[in-house]
C-alpha cells in the first residue's frame, strides 16, 4: 500500500463509521499521532490518552449529527453532485457487485455513493485510472470537506475535513 | 493547520503503514480496470434490467416498471399489464428513487441520546434495538396488558400483515389515518351498500356524464390516476360531460366542461336539489328504485319536497336553472352516469348527509352497477365473500393469529382493560347495544363517542389519539409510530407533538420510516424501513377497468444502508420477544411468504414476477354483481328451497342473510344485512342516542337531510372559511423530502379572489395573518372562544375561488424534515458569497428557493391552527369548515 493510499484509507475510516477502539489505537501511534497533531492541533489531547466510555459515545453523537441523521454534513455524492450521483452509486454498485470491491464489515451497509467507498476505490488505483476516477467521482470533495471542517465539534472530523484537501 | 502537504500526506501515510493500519482489499485482479468505470453508470436501455411492481408513492399504487442498471434504480415506467393505470404514469412515481437514493435517507438503527426532541442520536445495531425494544414489550404481553402497546400507522399497505403482529401481540391497537382521510364519505358507502363496498368504481370509460362535488381525480385521489384518463377519453372520444362543483378551479374543475363555485359544506344542497328536481321531472328509474332501494320512492319525495333548486342556489350559491338543467341531463342520461364525490363534499359537519344525498342519486337514476354507471367492483381483499365466483383464494399464509378480545362484553372479555376506563366512558359502553359491545376494544381503537367510526369496521379516529392519551383513556407503555406524520400533519399538530414529547404519557417511542421528520424527531429510537423499491407486498385494488386483477410489489434492489421491509422488523421482532410470538412468523424471507401468499394463481411465481400483474382478462366484468344467481355452493345450508320463499325474502344462513328473493329466484343482492340498498339507516339515530347527540341535529337522521354547518350560520361578513388542498406533485406531508417535487411547490400562499382581496385591502405578496377559531356544534372543544390558532403566509390571487374562501395547500411547511423539506440551504451558497460551484447543483446549495438564497422560502405550516374537528357519530376530520379571519400584517 502507498503512503498515499494508507491516508485516503485512513479518511475512509474516519467517515465510515464511528471511532471505535481500533481506530483510536492506530491513531494512537505516536509517530502517526504527531503528524496528526501538526496537522490538526485540537486532536492533540484525543490521542494522548485512553477514552472513555462517554468519550466514545460523544463522538458517535456527532459522527450522527455529521453524517447519519438530519446531516449536516453528508457524505454522499448525491448531496453534491445531485444529478451524477446515480451514476457514481452506479460505478460502485457495479464494482460491489462484480467482485472488485472486498469491503470490511463496516462499509458493508453504507450508501453506494458514500465518501468511504468511493476513497476505498481511489485509494486502490493508481496513475490515470486514479486521476480519472476522481474526476469522475470525487469532484464533490472540496466542498464536502470545506462543509465539515465548519460543520464540525470534534477534533477528529475536523483532522478528517484537513485531510480529505490534500487527498 | 495551513502547510499540510503532499510531504506531510506521505509521512502520514508511511507513518500509518509502519504502525500497523490495516489495509483495506480492494480485488487486485480487477485494479487495472478502473478506467472502464468512467464511462459506467449512464442509463442504457439494452443492458438495463426492467422489473414490474407496484408504486408506493401516493394511496393508488400503480404498477411499474423499474429500470435497474449497474445495480441502481434509474427510471421508472408504467407497467402496460397494470389494467387501472393502463401504462400510465404520475410524476410522483420517480419520488420513489428520489426517495431510495435520497442523501439523508435513515439508513440504520437510530437511539436519542439526549432528551426526546433534543436531537442527538446515535447509531445502533438491530440486535441492541430488537433487544431494548422486546424488552419493554414483552413484560406488557406477560403481564396481560398488552394493550399498551400502541402501533399507529401513517400508510400501510401490507394487506393485514401488521395486524398480524399487533394480534399475536395481543393488542387492539393498531390506529390509522383513516379519519384524517376519508371516513365521512366511506361511512354512507358502507350504509348504502355494505361493509365491503367503502370505496365505488365508476364506469368511467363508458359513461355520458359525470357530477363531481369537490373531487379532485386529476391531481389528487384514491384512484385518481386509474379515472383521469378515462374520463378524458370518455370525454374527448364519447362526447361525456364532466360538471364539477368546487370551491376552487382544482385541475379537475378546470378541466370540466362546466364548473361552478360553490359554497364550503352546501354541495349537499345542490345534490338534493338534483334529486327534487328528477322527482318532479319524472325522471326517476322507478323499476330499479322498488327492486333495490329500502324505502318507499314517496318517502324520499316528501323529504326533498323543499329542496327546490332556487332554495338550494340561495344556500351554495349556483344557480337555480343550472342545478335543475344538470339534474335533467344526468338522468336522461342514465344509466351511463354517475356522481363521483370526495373530501370536497365530505370533510364537512355535515358531510355524511351530503354524501347520502349525492349516493341517492345514483339509486334514483338506477345507475348503479350498470355500464358507464356507478359501479362497485369484487372485493378487493380476494376473500371471496363478494364479487365474482372463481377468483384464486389468496391469503396471508403464516399461522394466524386470533383477534385481541373485546374489552366491553363477549366470552373472555378483557374486563380488566375495560375497568381501567373512566367512568363516564364505562357507562357510555355498558348502555350500548350487544352489536357495539362487542366490538369495543378501548377509546384509541373504537373511541366510545364515535361508534360508527367503528360500527361498519375500525376507521377510529386518529386525531384524538392524542388527546384521549393526554386525558388518560389509556395507559401507553410504548408506541410505535410506522410511517405516520401526526406532529406534522394532523389537525393540532402541536397537540400531537405536546403528548408525544411527554415521557410520562408515551414513555417509550420507537419510529419505523424511511426518512427524517417531525414525528421520528420526538422519537427515542428509529428504525430504518425500506422503500417500495426496495420491499415486497401482495397487492390488490379495486380495478377501474371492472374486472379483478392482482399485483405484486418486488425489490428492484436490496435495501439501501441497513434498512430492512416493515415485514422483516416485525418478524424479528416476533422472534425476539418470544413467548410464542415467533409461531406466527414462521418465513425465514419475504420471497418465500409472498410465494405462498400468491401459490392458488393459475401462473408460475416467476410468471408473476416477470409480469408483475395477474387478470384473467376475459372475464365479464363487475356490472350488477347483485343480480347474480347464488351459486349452488352458496345456497348450500341455506333457509332457501325452491319457491317457499316469498319474493323479497332474505335467504340466510347460520342466521346472516347471503342472498335475497329476487324475480322468484335467489340472487346474491348488496351485501348489507338486508341484501338491499339501504337509502334509509336507522343506524344513525341509533348511534347518535347512544352517545346523546340530539335528534335534531342533522347527522342523526336516518334518511338524509340538508342541514347547515353550525359555525357557518349567520358567518358574518369579516369572516372567511378556510379551506385546504392537495397539489399534484405532493402526497400529503410525505413528499417533503422528494426534491424535484418540492422544486414544482415548495410553498403554499393563501390563494383567494381579488375580490377578496380587494375587499381586505390586499393585494398579491402581501402577507396576511389567518386566525382560526374552533368550531360550534357536536364536536371536540365545541364553541371555545377565541383564536384557536394562526399563521402568517403570502397572498396569491386566483379567479375562480369563492370569494368567502381563502385556502393553502397542506404539504409544506415542514419544520424538522432535513434541507429539502425545511427548504434550508448552506452558508456556503453563492448568496452567501463565499462560494459558486454548487449553485442548483447539488442538494446541500440547490434549494434554490430557500429564503437565504433570496427564494420564496419553504412555505408555512399550517396544520397547527386548524382545530381537531371529528365529525359526529363518525369522527372524520371537518377539514373544511374553518372560520376564519384575516389581518394585513
Amino acid at each position: 500500500m502507498t503512503p498515499e493510499a494508507a491516508v485516503a484509507q485512513l479518511a475512509a475510516s474516519l467517515l465510515a463509521h464511528e471511532i471505535d477502539a481500533s481506530l483510536l489505537a492506530s491513531l494512537q501511534q505516536p509517530e502517526t499521532a504527531a503528524i496528526l497533531r501538526q496537522i490538526e492541533p485540537s486532536v492533540a489531547p484525543l490521542l494522548e490518552k485512553e477514552w472513555t466510555p462517554q468519550e466514545f459515545e460523544d463522538a458517535a453523537v456527532e459522527f450522527c449529527r455529521l453524517f447519519i441523521l438530519n446531516p449536516v454534513a453528508p457524505a454522499r455524492a448525491a448531496a453534491y453532485e445531485e444529478k451524477d450521483s446515480l451514476e457514481v452509486a452506479g460505478r460502485i454498485q457495479f464494482m460491489l457487485d462484480s467482485g472488485f470491491l472486498e469491503l470490511p464489515e463496516r462499509f458493508k451497509t453504507l450508501a453506494p455513493d458514500h465518501v468511504a467507498l468511493l476513497l476505498l476505490v481511489y485509494s486502490s488505483l493508481e496513475g490515470d485510472d486514479s486521476i480519472q476516477f476522481k474526476s469522475d467521482n470525487l469532484g464533490w470533495l472540496p466542498d464536502f470537506s470545506e462543509l465539515l471542517e465548519e460543520k464540525s465539534r470534534h477534533g477528529l472530523y475536523l483532522l478528517a475535513a484537513k485531510i480529505l484537501k490534500v487527498v | 493547520m495551513s502547510d499540510l502537504t503532499r510531504r506531510s500526506i506521505l509521512k502520514l501515510g508511511s507513518a500509518l503503514i509502519a504502525g500497523g493500519l490495516s489495509p483495506l482489499r480492494v480485488s487486485a485482479q480487477n485494479a487495472t480496470s478502473g478506467k472502464t468505470f468512467g464511462v459506467l453508470g449512464r442509463l442504457d436501455y439494452s443492458k438495463a434490467k426492467a422489473t414490474p411492481t407496484i408504486c408506493f408513492a401516493c394511496t393508488n399504487h400503480c404498477g411499474v416498471i423499474g429500470w435497474v442498471q449497474d445495480g441502481v434504480v434509474r427510471k421508472i415506467d408504467g407497467n402496460p399489464l397494470d389494467p387501472n393505470t393502463e401504462g400510465n404514469l404520475c410524476s410522483k412515481a420517480q419520488g420513489m428513487i428520489s426517495y431510495t437514493y435520497y442523501p439523508e435517507r435513515i439508513l440504520y438503527p437510530l437511539r436519542r441520546v439526549g432528551k426526546r426532541g433534543e436531537g442527538k442520536w446515535k447509531r445502533i445495531t438491530w440486535d441492541e434495538a430488537y433487544t431494548e425494544l422486546a424488552d419493554k414489550m414483552r413484560p406488557l404481553r406477560e403481564n396481560g396488558t398488552p394493550e399498551e402497546f400502541v402501533f399507529h400507522y401513517g400508510r400501510d399497505k401490507t394487506k393485514g400483515y401488521t395486524k398480524h403482529f399487533t394480534n399475536a401481540f395481543g393488542t387492539p391497537h393498531r390506529l390509522n389515518r383513516r379519519s384524517i382521510c376519508s371516513s365521512n364519505r366511506r361511512a354512507p358507502l358502507m350504509s348504502f351498500y355494505g361493509r365491503e363496498f367503502e370505496w365505488e368504481t365508476q364506469d368511467l370509460a363508458n359513461t355520458k356524464y359525470v357530477i363531481n362535488w369537490g373531487g379532485n381525480p386529476f391531481e389528487a385521489y384514491q384512484g385518481g390516476l386509474f379515472m383521469a384518463h378515462r374520463l378524458q377519453s370518455a370525454r374527448v372520444d364519447h362526447g361525456a360531460k364532466l360538471v364539477t362543483f368546487e370551491v376552487r378551479p382544482s385541475a379537475t374543475a378546470s378541466k370540466s366542461d362546466e364548473f361552478y363555485t360553490v359554497m364550503p359544506g352546501t354541495d349537499g344542497a345542490v345534490a338534493f336539489a338534483m334529486i327534487h328536481t328528477i322527482l318532479k321531472e319524472g325522471l326517476e328509474n322507478k323499476e330499479f328504485w322498488n327492486r333495490w332501494a329500502n324505502i318507499p320512492l314517496d318517502d324520499v319525495r316528501e323529504s326533498v319536497k323543499d329542496y327546490t333548486p332556487e332554495w338550494a342556489e340561495k344556500v351554495s350559491g349556483v344557480p337555480a336553472a343550472d342545478i335543475k338543467r344538470i339534474a335533467i341531463e344526468f338522468a336522461k342520461a342514465a344509466p351511463a352516469c354517475c356522481t363521483m364525490s370526495n373530501r370536497g363534499s365530505a370533510k364537512h359537519y355535515n358531510g355524511m348527509q351530503a354524501d347520502r344525498a349525492i349516493r341517492t342519486l345514483d339509486v334514483l337514476v338506477g345507475n348503479v352497477g350498470k355500464p358507464g354507471g356507478y359501479c362497485l367492483s369484487s372485493l378487493r381483499g380476494w376473500s371471496g365473500k363478494y364479487g365474482q365466483e372463481g377468483l384464486p383464494n389468496l391469503k396471508m399464509p403464516e399461522p394466524k393469529a386470533s383477534d385481541p378480545k373485546p374489552w366491553g362484553m363477549g366470552e373472555g372479555f378483557n374486563e380488566t382493560a375495560f375497568k381501567k376506563l373512566p367512568k363516564e366512558v364505562q357507562d357510555r359502553v355498558n348502555n350500548f347495544p350487544d352489536k357495539w359491545r362487542k366490538k369495543y376494544f378501548g377509546e384509541l381503537a373504537t373511541p366510545s363517542e364515535y361508534p360508527l367510526a367503528w360500527h361498519w369496521y375500525q376507521m377510529r379516529v386518529g386525531q384524538l389519539v392524542y388527546p384521549y392519551i393526554k386525558e388518560g383513556r389509556q395507559k401507553v407503555s410504548v408506541y410505535m409510530s410506522f410511517t405516520l406524520g401526526a406532529a406534522f400533519g394532523y389537525p393540532e399538530a402541536n397537540a400531537a407533538r405536546e403528548v408525544l414529547l411527554d415521557e410520562k404519557l408515551i414513555p417509550f417511542h420507537v419510529a419505523v420510516d424511511i426518512g427524517y421528520g417531525e414525528q421520528t424527531a420526538l422519537a427515542d429510537m428509529i428504525l430504518p424501513e425500506a422503500t417500495s423499491l426496495e420491499r415486497w407486498d401482495y397487492h390488490s385494488t379495486n380495478n377501474y377497468g371492472l374486472v379483478p386483477y392482482t399485483g405484486l410489489r418486488q425489490p428492484l434492489i436490496a435495501p439501501q444502508g441497513e434498512s430492512k421491509s416493515i415485514q422483516v422488523i416485525l418478524r424479528e421482532l416476533a422472534h425476539k420477544i418470544g413467548g410464542g410470538m415467533e409461531k406466527h412468523f414462521t418465513y425465514k424471507d419475504d420471497e418465500s411468504l409472498y410465494k405462498d401468499w400468491y401459490k392458488e394463481l393459475p401462473i408460475s411465481w416467476e410468471e408473476f414476477k416477470r409480469r408483475g400483474i395477474w387478470q384473467e382478462k376475459d372475464r365479464p366484468k363487475d356490472y350488477e354483481l347483485y343480480e347474480r344467481p347464488l351459486t349452488e355452493a352458496e345456497l348450500a345450508g341455506t333457509n332457501f328451497e325452491a319457491g317457499k320463499l316469498a319474493e323479497g325474502a332474505l335467504v340466510e344462513k347460520d342466521g346472516k342473510a347471503v342472498g335475497i328473493i329476487k324475480d322468484g329466484k335467489p340472487v346474491r343482492g348488496f351485501p348489507t344485512p338486508n341484501r338491499v340498498i339501504n337509502v334509509y339507516d336507522e343506524i344513525f339515530p341509533e348511534a347518535a342516542k347512544a352517545v346523546g347527540l340530539p335528534l335534531t341535529d342533522g347527522n342523526a337522521s336516518p334518511l338524509a337531510v340538508w342541514h347547515e354547518v353550525p359555525e357557518h350560520v349567520d358567518l358574518p361578513e369579516d369572516r372567511f372559511i378556510f379551506s385546504t388542498f392537495k397539489w399534484n406533485v405532493h402526497t400529503q406531508g410525505r413528499s417533503g423530502h422528494w426534491k424535484y417535487a418540492a422544486e414544482i411547490i415548495h410553498t403554499n400562499p393563501v390563494f383567494m379572489h381579488p375580490d377578496t382581496g380587494k375587499a381586505l385591502g390586499v393585494t398579491e405578496g402581501d402577507e396576511v395573518e389567518v386566525s382560526v377559531y374552533r368550531p360550534t356544534g357536536f364536536t371536540y372543544r365545541s364553541g371555545e372562544k377565541g383564536v384557536m390558532g394562526s399563521f402568517k403566509n403570502h397572498v396569491r390571487f386566483l379567479k375562480g375561488m369563492h370569494p368567502r374562501v381563502v385556502m393553502c395547500s397542506h404539504h409544506v411547511g415542514h419544520f424538522e424534515h432535513g434541507i429539502v423539506g425545511e427548504s434550508k440551504t448552506t452558508e456556503t451558497s453563492p448568496a452567501e458569497g463565499k462560494s459558486d460551484k454548487l449553485a442548483d447543483k447539488g442538494l446541500k446549495d440547490g434549494v434554490w428557493w430557500a429564503r437565504k438564497r433570496g427564494g420564496i422560502g419553504g412555505g408555512v405550516h399550517i396544520n397547527d391552527a386548524l382545530p381537531i374537528n371529528p365529525a359526529p357519530l363518525i369522527g372524520g376530520q371537518n377539514w373544511y369548515d374553518n372560520v376564519c379571519s384575516i389581518e394585513k400584517v
